[in-house]
């Protein structure tokens, strides 16, 4: 090998200019016999990079280790995505049931209501009731968005339907007021005789 | 990607991972932990893989940031855990006294870590590894001409750093020929 041309691909190599093929005839050289004394720190340089290249991995029973690794995360995952299934499944069950459940406790009763009552409610009651209504819905709303840990905060609802359930005995203390419009026919039905 | 392609192409990667990891983390036990974990992640990312222009230089990115967070890491913790891992580091210390063991390849691991981490990660890539230009660019995210100028100046560093350490034997050599005349 030419000492000259060997010189001059070291000069381009400490410039960051050789390709990869003049790297591996330089790194021939160097693990060669003849390298001159003045180039000791390269030949060192050069034959530390070599010894490096050639390291392993020490532990023997890394790719045994490394599949039971990836065994155990795939099974954390599957489980965890089974978790999150049955999370998201009971979160949306429990905010139906409750929609249905308000639904059937409060709009039943107010169209009872209504009706029997002939609009005998305040225009105040109406809009209280539907104020309660309202802020159940967005409760439960409110817990659909955020997930299955609010669903605590449900309580609440529970007391804004007890609330609602006063209203349901008003409207039953009214229907039994309905017996009194049966005395007022009677007393109506009474007068021609009476005269 | 399958089990079988995962063992046939991305695993004989790991002896690569290992020496970019150690060469970084400058521990070979945390290196081959570092190497597991991000085996886990391509594993994770497997679906992806196929897209990718060089699975290789995506393997070598995720493991520089997997290393430069074990680093971070480190930074944080305890005052007891560090002396520890300071002891563990003696390992890689004191190259003089290593020169006799003839292990080039621990003496230069010494050597490169006196460089900025970015040289450090080019030489590697570079002259351990034997990666194109492009390639190194892909997992460093740098332009071509970056990696040319660190490269050339990490190179030079070296050099200096070998030609002090010949400069050293020889004094030493001539101070025990001297005792020894």
């Amino acid at each position: 090998m030419d000492l000259k041309k060997i010189r001059l691909l070291l000069e381009n190599y400490y410039e960051g200019k050789t390709g990869r093929e003049e790297e591996a005839l330089l790194t021939r050289f160097f693990l060669s016999d003849k390298v001159p004394a003045d180039l000791e720190a390269d030949r060192l340089l050069f034959l530390s990079v070599k010894d490096a290249s050639d390291r392993e991995i020490p532990d023997k029973e890394f790719d045994k280790k490394l599949f039971d690794a990836i065994e155990e995360n795939d099974r954390l995952k599957k489980r965890s995505a089974k978790m999150r299934l049955i999370y998201t499944i009971s979160g949306v069950a429990a905010s139906l049931l409750l929609i249905v459940g308000s639904y059937l406790l409060f709009f039943e009763g107010e169209v009872r209501e209504v009706v029997a009552t002939d609009g005998h409610y305040s225009e105040q009651e109406m809009l209280m009731a539907y104020t309660e209504a309202k802020n159940a819905l967005l409760l439960v709303s409110s817990v659909m968005n955020t997930g299955t840990e609010q669903l605590e905060s449900l309580s609440k609802m529970t007391e804004a339907t007890r609330e609602l359930g006063a209203i349901h005995k008003f409207h039953q203390g009214a229907t039994g007021l309905g017996v009194l419009s049966k005395f007022d026919e009677t007393v109506s039905a009474l007068q021609p005789d009476s005269q | 990607m399958d089990t079988d392609r995962f063992k046939l192409e991305i695993l004989p990667l790991k002896n690569k991972l290992y020496r970019f990891a150690s060469s970084l983390l400058n521990d070979s036990e945390e290196a081959q932990d570092a190497v597991q974990e991000v085996f886990i992640k391509m594993w994770n990312l497997r679906s992806n893989i196929d897209n990718l222009n060089s699975p290789e230089a995506f393997a070598m990115k995720v493991t520089k940031n997997h290393c430069l967070d074990r680093i971070k890491a480190r930074r944080t913790v305890s005052l007891e855990h560090t002396k520890s891992l300071m002891y563990t580091e003696t390992d890689w210390e004191d190259p003089e006294n290593r020169a006799e063991t003839g292990d080039a390849a621990e003496i230069l691991r010494k050597l490169m870590d006196k460089l900025p981490e970015q040289q450090k990660s080019i030489v590697h890539l570079r002259d351990i590894e034997g990666y194109e230009f492009e390639e190194i660019g892909q997992a460093l995210d740098m332009t071509v001409n970056t990696i040319r100028v660190n490269l050339s100046r990490a190179r030079k560093k070296l050099r200096e750093m070998y030609l002090k350490r010949v400069d050293h034997g020889f004094e030493k050599n001539k101070i025990i020929t001297g005792k020894l005349l």
